[in-house]
């Protein structure tokens, strides 16, 4: 199969993952940027790696000058630097609106995870989450209502207020109370 | 395979060209536009989006945000410390027919923060609440100013004084006021209302606590000469004359790019970041290899 690309500009180029220890980074080279159908690929000598818009977690402005932009997939990173710093920039606004958001937390969402956690002083649990203990004592109140909170642990139905990550790292300590 | 996310190569560049023709120009009129405290003072102190509306501030960026091409914009709401725009039949959200029920206009709400923050010395978070192409009637923004940046820039020299005076009296009387400043008791009386709505004094025209620490701390920032220099619209010939400049070299970039022919690559040959990613170990590695292989080459030569 071909894939169809287009040169956009010539750039400089910067891969970072973040799984290894410690975190890979190819030093700064340079390359060439194309458009294709599914995103964006860069040519570096003869080798195409590809940035499908579809994995795209971010895009974010490392440095105004020279302009950095971070293409975040993840576990990697991919940092593109150019001349042409309005380029870099419609490029960025360009694909945001096909970036995949992120989950958000919610503060329910970190009271259970606090609260799974072994948190269970008021006190603690307001600074932790920057409320005040009137609020934490209505989020418990809240959760015990909603069934999200069972004899003091959490219940598989607290399981939609937490983020995946969260969920995971919970289940592997065993906490829900299922 | 990875399905595609763009429908042709022509909309995606025409796009891409439009938005670069964007940036440059509101990178240009950024750079050109910086306002004298006095004018963002008249226009923080707006009331009402009208009050607001009419300041030169306002009428100057409205008419560069149309230059630019980022359409008409509206002042539809002023509070304190956060300030909305809409834009009806906004240009950028028509670039992305393809998106539906998501936030499109990206470029608008960082031209926003960056007029504030640079042009106006306003430190901000804005954002897009609403947008065409989630269905709704039109885009709306809204900039979040942040306090501290708002009291160090609302309250001018005589509003500190009053401040002052405010303290060493214990509590406001406008003709005392004016006696002492040298001021009319009507412009005391349109003064001390602005420090109420900034909650400087209360309703018995004593210091709040936030006047108190006003006193004490914020307006010792402001100690030294206020810039003064004129404003941009004293030259707006300059600056949309700057902005026709940077969007055809712009252009004449895009037309560049547009003319490249298509390539075809053997999908083969191409490594996804994220799937090599996934597999970590054997991406760090691959990554390592290239690293120690080009280390190799640069000790050979």
């Amino acid at each position: 199969m071909k894939l169809q690309t287009q040169k956009l500009d010539d750039i400089r180029f910067k891969v970072n993952h973040s799984l290894s220890a410690p975190p890979v980074a190819l030093q700064w080279k340079a390359g060439e940027l194309f458009l294709t159908l599914r995103g964006l690929v860069i040519k570096d000598e003869d080798r195409w790696y590809e940035i499908a818009v579809k994995d795209l977690v971010s895009i974010t402005v490392l440095e105004e000058e020279p302009k950095k932009i971070a293409l975040c997939l993840g576990e990697t990173d991919v940092i593109i630097t150019g001349d042409n710093a309005e380029f870099l920039d419609a490029l960025r606004h360009f694909l945001l609106p096909y970036v995949r958001k992120e989950e958000t937390s919610t503060v329910m969402g970190d009271f259970l995870k606090l609260w799974a956690l072994g948190l269970h002083d008021t006190w603690g649990l307001a600074n932790v989450l920057g409320v005040g203990e009137e609020v934490v004592q209505a989020l418990l109140e809240d959760a015990e209502a909603r069934g999200l909170i069972r004899d003091g642990r959490l219940t598989g139905l607290a399981r939609e207020h937490l983020l995946e990550k969260d969920q995971r790292l919970l289940e592997d300590m065993g906490v829900f109370h299922d | 395979m990875t399905e595609n996310t763009f429908s042709s190569f022509a909309k995606t560049l025409a796009t891409l060209q439009k938005l670069t023709r964007i940036e440059a120009g509101i990178s240009h009129a950024v750079e050109s536009s910086k306002v004298p405290p006095v004018e963002t003072r008249k226009f923080l102190r707006a009331e009402t989006p009208e009050q607001a509306a009419n300041t030169p501030l306002f009428q100057f960026f409205r008419r560069v945000f149309r230059d630019i091409g980022l359409g008409d914009m509206e002042i539809i709401d002023v509070e304190r410390f956060k300030h909305t725009y809409r834009i009806r039949d906004n240009p950028v959200a028509r670039m992305y027919p393809e998106i539906q029920g998501k936030k499109t206009c990206y470029v608008t709400t960082d031209a926003l923060a960056q007029v504030y923050a640079k042009d106006l010395q306003i430190v901000n978070t804005s954002e897009e609440v609403e947008c065409i192409n989630e269905g709704k009637e039109a885009c709306v923004f809204e900039v979040n100013l942040q306090p501290l940046s708002v009291y160090q820039m609302v309250l001018d020299r005589t509003d500190r004084s009053l401040v002052e005076e405010i303290s060493r009296r214990g509590a406001a009387d406008t003709r005392v006021l004016a006696e002492a400043l040298s001021l009319e008791e009507e412009d005391v009386e349109y003064r001390l209302d602005i420090l109420s709505r900034y909650h400087i004094i209360d309703e018995g025209g004593r210091l709040t606590r936030l006047g108190t620490t006003y006193s004490k701390y914020v307006s010792g920032l402001l100690i030294g000469k206020e810039e003064d220099f004129p404003p941009p619209w004293e030259h707006i010939s300059d600056v949309t004359a700057s902005i026709a400049g940077v969007a055809s070299f712009a252009e004449a970039f895009s037309e560049t790019v547009e003319s490249t022919p298509i390539w075809e690559v053997d999908e083969r040959e191409i490594i996804n970041l994220s799937e090599e990613a996934k597999k970590s170990k054997g991406f760090a590695e691959l990554l390592s290899k290239y690293i120690n292989k080009e280390k190799s080459e640069e000790e050979e030569e």
